[in-house]
C-alpha cells in the first residue's frame, strides 16, 4: 500500500534522523519506488554495491525492511516497512511506559533492544557481561516521580541503579517483558511483507479448479486472512525451555494476577521481586513488539481521558482495569474472527481488580460519600438500558449546547468537553476529597472493594462509555468497548481541531452535520441559528480545507440550479484521512526545522559532542557556549515535544 | 450528448462544464446568449463540423471568429454552400451579434478559471483539441482545487480568474483598477504550544538518549551532503542523488579544512556502517547479504589473505630454513593477523582511494628529489604529537 507524499517524507526523515544518511537514501528510494531488487536499487540510489549492502543490512537489522526471495529466480526484493519506520518516533514513549511499569532496568534492556534491532538472547547476555566492568549508566540521576502512575501513593524512591547486574536478572526481565508482550520472539514471517504473505498463502489455499463466484472468493479471502493471522501468531515458543521453576499452569487470570503482582513490585526498580532462576532459550531472537506497545499507548490516552472527565483516583482505577485487560489484546485493530473471540475474554471482575490494585492508591478518594446512594446499580442499569437513546440524546444536547453558545459566548472558552456529566462528579469530588483526605483509618477489604466498585460504576456511567458491565460474577464483570471509545476519542480531537481552525461557528456546523448526516443547505441556517450568508461563508471555508463537502441532487434532468438540492455532509473517514496527512506534514516540517536549527548551531553541537567534552559540558565549555548549548537544546525539546504531541494524534486517528 | 468543447485549455472545459451543468449546480444557461444553445444542440465536438467548432472556440477564447485564416464573413460565404454545417436556427444575424459586448465574459461564468490574454493565432485543428481535452483529469474538481489554492495563499492571486481584481474583458473607458498590492505578511497570531509537561520531558529524554546511543554506535552513518544548506526540495532522482556523494577537494571548507589538534576528539565521520564486531542472525537476512555480514566482502578478502599467507609461507620456508617450526608458525600467524587487520582498516573505499592518492603524490615528490618537503612539514609534526602525549592535550582547552 502506498502512502501519501507526506507520510513518505516523514518516514524518510525519521530514518535519516535515527540511522543516518546512507540508510535513509536507500529507504527513501524504496518508499518511493516500492519493492526493488538490489540491482535496481543501485541504479536508483547511485550507491556502490558495497555501500548498498551495508545499508540494507542495517535496515534489516532494525526491522525496517521486508524482503522476499523468489524461489525460482533467486532474486531478492526489498520493501520498506512503513509502520516500523514510523514507530521510530515512538521509541521515547515506549521507553517511558516500560520504565513506569517495570522499572529502570527493564527500560535499559528495552533501550538496548531498540539500539541493536533484533537480537539473540545469548548476544544480549554477552553484551551485558562485556559492559559490566565499564558500566556507565546513561540516566542515573532520575528522580522517580512517576508522572502518570501512582502519585498519591507512598514512594520510597531513591536513585536506582539502572544497570542490570546479573545474567539471571536479565533473563528475568526479558521474561517479564515477553510475558507482557512488549517484546516478541522473531521469526521469518516477520520479514515477509503482508502482500507477499497473502500471495504465498493464497497459492497454498487456492483450490485446484480456481474459485467461482463471489461467495467462493469471499470464503477464500477469509480463509487466507485466517491463515495469515495464524502464521503471524505462530511465534517461537519461549516459555517451555529452561529450568523454569515458576508454575506456569496459569494461562488464565490467576496466573496473570500473580505475575502482575510481581511486576507491580518491580515498578520501583527493586530487583528482589524478580525470580532470577528463569533461563530463556539463548538462541531466541527478540525484538520490540510495536503492536503491543500501541495497546499500552492507547491505554495511556484512555486513562488521561478518564482523568479529564472524572477524576484522578478514578483514572488510576481505570488504568489498572486496562492493564488487566491488556494481556488479552494482542493489537489495537481487531480484524479477524479469532481475535474478536480473544477479545470477548477480555474482562475483569471487581474482585480481581481489588486483589491487584496497588495499596498505594487510596480508592476512598475521588468520590464523595453523598454519591453512594445516587450512583447505584439501578441507575447504572437504566443508563446502560438507555445506552442507545443516550447516544443520540448526547448529540442532541450537543446541538442544544451549541445553540446556547451564541447567546453566552464567554462560556465557550473551554469547549473541548462539550457537555456536563449527568452525575456532575466534578463538584462532588471536590467536596468529597476535602472530607476524606484526613481519614487514615485502615480500610478493610470489603469497603475497599465497595469503593472500587463505585469508581467502576462512575466509569461505566460516563457518557463516553469508558467501561461497560458484562456480567455479575466476582462483584461484577467489566469490559471495555475499545472501538466506540476510540471513536469518541477521535471525535473529541476532531472537535478540538475544528474549533481551533474554524471557530465556534464552524465547530457548531460540523457537529450539526455529524448528527444529521447530509443536510440541505436551506436547513443548515435554521439548525445552526445563523444567517444564511454566514453559514455559506463558513461552509465554503471548511470545504476548502476539505472538512465538509457538498453533494448535488438534481430534481430533474435539466439540472438547473433552482431545481437542484445541495446537500452538505461531513464524512468522518475522509476528514480523518485529511487530518492525518496534515499531521504527517506538520511532523516532517518540525523535524526539518529541527535539522535547520541544529545546523545553525553546528559549531556548538560538535563542540559538545567531542569525546573530551561529552558528559562534562558544564566544566569544559565557557559560559557563552553553555548558553548556546542550552538554547539549542531548549529548541530541540520544544520541537520534539510538538512532534510527540502530533504523534499522539496519529495514534488516535490511525493506530488505536 | 458528448458536448466536450474543442478548447485545448481548461477555459473551454470550464465553459462547457457550465453550459452542460453536469457537475456544477449553478448552470448558467440563463446567462448564455440564446444562439449558443443552438450550437450546443448540434454536436460541436463533431470534428467534421469544423465551422461550428471554430465559432465556438472563437467565442470561448474571445477573438473574432476565423476559420482557416479566413475572415468570418469569408468563411460564412464559403459555408453557405454547405448548409448542413449550420445549426437549425443559426443565422448570419446571430453571428453578427457575436461581439464582445454581447458575449458573456468568461470570468463571470467561471470566475476561478485562468484567463490569458486573447490569443490571436490561428485556431488549432479541432481534432487535436479534442484529444487533448479528453486527457484532462477530472474537470469536476478543477474549480475547487484552484480556488482553494488561491485561498490558502491568504488571498494573494485570488483574483486570477478575473485578470485584474475581478475585472472583465468588457471594454470600460472609465476603468480604474485597484492595483494596490495585498498585504504580503498579514498579521497572524502565532499559536504558542502549551509548555512541555514532565512526562513529555521524560519521553523526550529517553528518545534523545536512544538517538544519541545509536549515533555513537557503529551502524550510524554521518551525513555526507555536499551542501547542507541546499534547499531540501529536489525535482528528480538525479538531483536528489547529486546532493550526496564523496566530497572532493573542491568542497573543502577552508575555515575548517586545516587540521587542528582538537579534531581528534571529534566524532569520526562514518560513511558506511561498521558491521564487523557484532553478531548477526544470518537466518533473518537474505542469502545475498551473507557475505556482507561476514565482514569485508568475506570471500574476496579471505582469498586475498590466503594468497598472501601462502606466499609468505613459501618465502619463509624458502629463505629461513633454520627457524624451528613453532617460530615459523608464529611468524606466519603474525603475518596473517597483520593482513587481516589491514583488511579491516580498509573499510572505507573513499579513504582507501585518498590514501592511494596521497601515497602516489609523496612518492612522486621523493622521486623528484625536492629538498624542501613542504608537504611533509605538518604531517611529520602532527605525527610526533600524536605519538607523544595525546592524552593530556585535552586539558588545555
Amino acid at each position: 500500500m502506498s502512502r501519501s507524499k507526506h507520510a513518505v517524507e516523514l518516514c524518510a526523515l525519521l530514518v535519516d534522523e535515527t540511522y543516518g544518511e546512507l540508510t535513509s537514501r536507500i529507504f527513501t528510494i524504496l518508499l518511493r519506488r516500492g519493492r526493488l531488487p538490489i540491482t535496481l536499487l543501485a541504479q536508483h540510489t547511485r550507491l556502490s554495491p558495497r555501500q548498498l549492502r551495508h545499508g540494507l543490512v542495517v535496515l534489516l537489522q532494525q526491522n525496517l525492511l521486508f524482503y522476499h526471495t523468489d524461489i525460482d529466480s533467486g532474486l531478492t526484493h526489498y520493501e520498506a516497512n512503513h509502520d516500523a519506520a514510523y514507530a521510530l518516533i515512538r521509541s521515547g514513549k515506549i521507553l517511558n511506559i516500560v520504565e513506569e511499569r517495570f522499572g529502570e532496568q527493564s527500560r535499559d534492556v528495552v533501550q538496548n533492544l531498540l539500539l541493536l534491532g533484533h537480537t539473540k538472547v545469548a548476544d544480549l547476555t554477552a553484551a551485558y557481561e562485556a559492559q559490566k566492568p565499564t558500566s556507565n549508566g546513561h540516566s542515573n540521576g532520575h528522580s522517580a516521580t512517576n508522572g502518570v502512575s501512582y502519585t498519591n501513593g507512598d514512594h520510597a524512591n531513591g536513585i536506582h541503579d539502572s544497570q542490570v547486574h546479573s545474567t539471571g536478572q536479565l533473563h528475568a526481565i526479558l521474561h517479564q517483558l515477553l510475558e507482557a508482550g512488549l517484546i516478541e520472539p522473531v521469526n521469518q514471517i516477520m520479514f515477509t511483507s503482508p502482500t507477499d504473505l497473502y500471495n504465498k498463502v493464497e497459492k497454498e489455499l487456492l483450490p485446484a479448479g480456481g474459485t467461482k463466484g463471489i461467495k467462493q472468493k469471499e470464503e477464500l479471502r477469509l480463509a487466507i486472512e485466517g491463515r495469515m493471522q495464524a502464521l503471524r501468531d505462530q511465534r517461537p515458543d519461549w516459555r517451555a525451555k529452561g529450568n523454569n521453576k515458576r508454575p506456569h499452569n496459569g494461562d488464565g487470570p490467576n496466573g496473570t494476577i500473580k505475575r502482575r503482582r510481581l511486576s507491580n513490585g518491580a515498578v520501583n526498580g527493586n530487583s528482589q521481586y524478580l525470580d532470577e532462576s528463569i533461563r530463556l532459550d539463548s538462541e531466541l531472537v527478540l525484538r520490540i513488539n510495536y503492536e503491543k506497545c500501541n495497546v499500552a499507548l492507547r491505554s495511556q490516552s484512555l486513562v488521561s481521558l478518564a482523568n479529564q472527565r472524572i477524576g484522578e483516583t478514578t483514572s488510576y482505577v481505570y488504568a489498572e482495569v486496562l492493564r488487566l485487560i491488556e494481556p488479552y489484546i494482542p493489537r489495537c485493530r481487531i480484524e479477524s474472527e479469532k481475535d474478536s473471540n480473544l477479545f470477548e475474554k477480555a474482562n475483569v471482575s471487581t474482585a480481581e481488580l481489588s486483589a491487584v490494585m496497588s495499596s498505594s492508591v487510596n480508592v476512598a478518594l475521588g468520590i464523595g460519600k453523598a454519591s453512594k446512594d445516587k450512583i447505584d446499580t439501578k441507575m447504572l442499569e437504566q443508563a446502560s438500558g438507555r445506552k442507545r437513546k443516550a447516544n443520540e440524546a448526547e448529540v442532541d444536547s450537543d446541538g442544544d449546547a451549541s445553540s446556547d453558545e451564541s447567546e453566552s459566548d464567554e462560556e465557550m472558552v473551554g469547549a473541548g468537553d462539550d457537555e456536563e456529566d449527568p452525575f456532575a462528579e466534578g463538584q462532588k469530588r471536590k467536596s468529597g476529597q476535602a472530607k476524606v483526605t484526613f481519614q487514615d483509618k485502615p480500610e478493610d477489604r470489603q469497603s475497599r472493594m465497595l469503593q472500587l466498585r463505585n469508581h467502576l460504576m462512575l466509569l461505566a456511567a460516563d457518557d463516553r462509555n469508558l467501561l461497560s458491565k458484562c456480567g455479575g460474577g466476582g462483584q461484577g464483570q467489566w469490559t471495555v468497548d475499545f472501538n466506540t471509545l476510540v471513536k469518541h476519542l477521535r471525535e473529541i480531537e476532531l472537535d478540538n481541531l475544528i474549533l481551533e481552525n474554524f471557530g465556534r461557528q464552524g465547530h457548531r456546523l460540523a457537529r450539526i452535520l455529524r448528527k444529521f448526516g447530509k443536510l440541505d443547505e436551506k436547513q443548515l441556517p435554521q439548525h445552526a441559528l445563523m444567517k444564511q450568508k454566514d453559514v455559506r461563508t463558513k461552509m465554503v471555508e471548511m470545504q476548502m480545507a476539505g472538512f465538509v463537502d457538498i453533494q448535488e441532487v438534481p430534481r430533474d434532468n435539466n439540472r438547473a440550479t433552482s431545481r437542484t438540492i445541495f446537500l452538505w455532509f461531513f464524512d468522518m473517514d475522509r476528514v480523518t484521512a485529511i487530518v492525518l496527512d496534515n499531521i504527517y506534514k506538520a511532523m516532517s516540517r518540525c523535524l526539518q526545522r529541527l535539522e535547520v536549527e541544529k545546523r545553525q548551531a553546528n559549531d556548538i553541537i560538535t563542540a559538545a559532542e567531542r569525546s573530551d567534552v561529552r558528559g562534562k559540558e558544564e566544566e569544559v565549555l565557557s559560559a557563552n557556549q553553555m548558553n548556546q548549548l542550552r538554547e539549542i537544546r531548549g529548541k530541540e525539546e520544544k520541537l520534539l515535544a510538538q512532534v510527540a504531541r502530533l504523534d499522539d494524534l496519529i495514534g488516535i486517528f490511525r493506530d488505536f | 450528448m458528448s458536448d466536450l468543447p474543442p478548447g485545448d485549455d481548461n477555459r473551454g472545459g470550464g465553459k462547457d462544464r457550465l453550459s452542460s451543468g453536469y457537475e456544477d449546480g449553478c448552470s448558467p444557461d440563463a446567462k448564455l446568449p440564446r444562439w449558443m444553445h443552438a450550437i450546443k444542440a448540434q454536436s460541436i465536438n463533431n470534428k467534421n463540423n469544423a465551422i461550428v467548432n471554430d465559432v465556438h472556440q472563437a467565442f470561448v477564447e474571445g477573438y473574432p471568429a476565423r476559420h482557416g485564416g479566413q475572415k468570418v464573413k469569408d468563411w460564412m460565404a464559403d459555408a453557405e454552400w454547405r448548409p448542413f454545417l449550420y445549426p437549425a436556427n443559426f443565422t448570419a444575424q446571430n453571428l453578427a451579434g457575436m461581439t464582445f459586448q454581447r458575449a458573456t465574459p468568461l470570468e463571470q461564468l467561471h470566475p476561478a478559471s485562468g484567463v490569458e490574454s486573447p490569443r490571436l493565432d490561428l485556431p488549432k485543428p479541432a481534432t487535436r483539441h479534442f484529444h487533448k481535452h479528453k486527457k484532462q483529469p477530472g474537470a469536476k474538481f478543477q474549480d475547487h482545487r484552484s480556488s482553494s489554492a488561491d485561498m490558502s495563499r491568504g488571498g494573494r492571486g485570488g483574483a486570477r480568474g478575473g485578470g485584474v481584481k475581478g475585472q472583465t474583458w468588457d471594454f470600460d473607458a472609465e476603468f480604474k483598477g485597484d492595483f494596490t498590492p495585498s498585504e504580503k505578511f498579514p498579521a497572524y497570531k502565532v499559536p504558542i504550544p502549551a509548555p512541555v509537561t514532565e512526562k513529555e520531558r521524560k519521553e523526550i529524554k529517553h528518545y534523545k538518549d536512544l538517538q544519541d546511543q545509536i549515533h555513537q554506535g557503529p551502524l550510524y552513518t554521518q551525513p555526507s551532503k555536499r551542501d547542507p544548506n541546499a534547499p531540501a526540495k529536489t525535482y528528480s532522482e538525479d538531483q536528489f542523488n547529486e546532493r550526496y556523494g564523496v566530497k572532493s577537494k573542491a568542497d573543502v571548507d577552508p575555515f575548517t579544512g586545516v587540521p587542528t589538534y582538537t579534531q581528534k576528539y571529534e566524532q569520526k565521520k562514518r560513511v558506511i556502517p561498521e558491521l564487523s564486531g557484532r553478531p548477526f542472525n544470518k537466518d533473518f537476512f537474505p542469502k545475498e547479504l551473507w557475505d556482507t555480514l561476514e565482514g569485508e566482502e568475506g570471500d574476496d578478502v579471505r582469498a586475498h589473505i590466503n594468497r598472501i599467507a601462502k606466499k609468505k609461507a613459501l618465502m619463509l620456508s624458502g629463505q629461513r630454513t633454520d627457524l624451528n617450526p613453532s617460530e615459523k608458525a608464529k611468524a606466519l600467524l603474525e603475518k596473517i593477523q597483520n593482513v587481516a587487520e589491514e583488511g579491516d582498516e580498509d573499510a572505507e573505499p573513499g579513504e582507501e582511494e585518498a590514501e592511494e592518492e596521497d601515497y602516489d603524490y609523496e612518492e612522486d615528490e621523493d622521486e623528484m628529489g625536492g629538498d624542501y618537503d613542504g608537504e611533509q612539514y605538518f604531517d611529520g609534526g602532527e605525527n610526533d604529537e600524536d605519538d607523544g602525549d595525546g592524552g593530556n592535550g585535552g586539558d588545555d582547552y
